[in-house]
């Protein structure tokens, strides 16, 4: 206000005018400035938030329609399949086996675009599957079945605890089990095109607040020059949504691609701890 | 001990089993929380499992709690018993897990509408092998 007030007081100078109007615009600058910076932190913020949810949404809507045809339509289709090939004439066997045939193909290939049905048993398994005779998998001891989740520790006093917080099992979330899902398949994909390709690895571990999920390859570099395609995009995208990173580089020999999603670890015994209570109250007894 | 979801198939299992005259099944659950339950009730001993776990891979009322890491679990524990797992996923990369640990005493069954008596029957008895 002074300086405002400083500007239009009459008889002030030309140069004082200009003095304290340029003030003024500093200070109002940074004022706006300020303003602007905070609202745009609190909208990123926000549209993050809304960014995940959407996320969770898409992703229980996928899981439940890749469940029901896994777990309902599937079953139905074999029953049917059953009851033709009862009717025991050659050709109800071959329209039976045709359609068991059909079924397990187009039910599998659908439900697992929307969601595969191995991310339901854990992150391990399902790249276990994915990586089959395809890349080797590194995958970091505290997110595999040889680290205990401490099933017997949950039902035993603090003092006879067998193991330790750091060596049980950290719990990974369906959605972010999914993102890390997506972006191997995508980038492993991607590396399999390169005709000179012998050897591709895959490593995902748990770094302090983060997963760091790389996949590289030996075949020949990047060109310095590269337009990304589907894949890459696609990757950044789902790394993105999740607040993380995408970056691929040229190693001497191959090339790497890294993915960073923030993670925040957390035990599937704390995990289940907290699911427990409603478990229990369905068996009136103590589960883990 | 037979641990699994579908209730029609449950019993199926456990009439090819009784049938058998070779196993007995001695208890079913319809899930694996529901068996962990059990067990940790009855004071977690050797003596309350069974030689033979047949379990669904995916019978858990909760995604995150999947027979095969509740099983291969209680075998880190040291708990002996042999498990034939079953499920309508490929099963190659259960393999590989319980690979890792030793993979002792350990089968895989795809439930395949082409499943029949001999072949549960064949793989529950090469489960048994050297189990002691």
């Amino acid at each position: 206000m002074i300086p405002i007030a400083s500007g239009f007081t009459p008889g002030a100078t030309f140069s004082e005018r200009v003095f304290w109007g340029v003030i003024e615009g500093v200070v109002l600058a940074a004022i706006t400035g300020l303003g602007l910076k905070a609202m745009q932190r609190r909208r990123n913020t926000r549209t993050q938030e809304l960014a995940m949810r959407a996320l969770d949404a898409e992703s229980v809507a996928r899981q439940k329609v890749a469940e029901y045809l896994h777990g309902t339509v599937q079953p139905r289709l074999h029953l049917i399949s059953r009851e033709i090939a009862n009717l025991n004439t050659s050709e109800a066997l071959v329209v039976s086996t045709r359609l068991d045939e059909v079924t397990d193909e187009l039910i599998r290939e659908v439900s697992h675009a929307l969601h595969p049905p191995e991310l339901f048993v854990s992150l391990e398994f399902a790249l276990e599957a994915l990586l089959a005779n395809r890349a080797e998998l590194i995958l970091d001891k505290r997110l595999t079945a040889n680290s205990p989740v401490g099933l017997v520790d949950l039902n035993v006093a603090s003092e006879d605890k067998k193991y330790a917080q750091s060596e049980l099992r950290l719990e990974v979330s369906s959605l972010l089990r999914w993102a890390i899902y997506s972006v191997v398949r995508e980038l492993v994909a991607n590396a399999e095109k390169k005709t000179d390709v012998k050897k591709i690895i895959v490593s995902v571990l748990v770094i302090d607040n983060s997963i760091d999920v790389k996949v590289s390859d030996d075949g020949h570099s990047l060109p310095s020059k590269m337009t990304r395609g589907l894949g890459h995009l696609t990757v950044e995208k789902v790394t993105a949504d999740f607040g993380g990173s995408f970056r691929i580089k040229n190693l001497p020999i191959g090339v790497e691609a890294r993915c960073v999603f923030p993670y925040e670890p957390k035990t599937s015994l704390e995990a289940i701890k907290r699911r427990r209570s409603e478990i229990d109250k369905k068996h009136g007894a103590s589960v883990v | 001990m037979i641990v699994e979801d579908d209730t029609n198939f449950s019993k199926l299992l456990k009439s090819i089993f009784d049938s058998s005259e070779q196993f007995e099944v001695v208890n079913s659950f319809n899930s694996i929380d529901a068996f962990s339950a059990a067990f940790f009730a009855g004071g977690s001993n050797q003596d309350w499992l069974s030689d033979l776990i047949v379990a669904d891979l995916l019978s858990g009322e909760d995604v995150n709690h999947d027979s095969l890491s509740v099983l291969l679990e209680l075998r880190l524990e040291g708990y002996k018993f042999a498990i034939l797992l079953m499920s309508g996923l490929n099963l190659g990369a259960a393999e590989k897990i319980a690979r890792k640990q030793g993979a002792k005493n350990f089968e895989t069954l795809s439930k395949s509408p082409r499943l029949n008596r001999e072949t549960i029957i064949d793989a529950a008895l090469k489960s048994l092998e050297g189990l002691n």
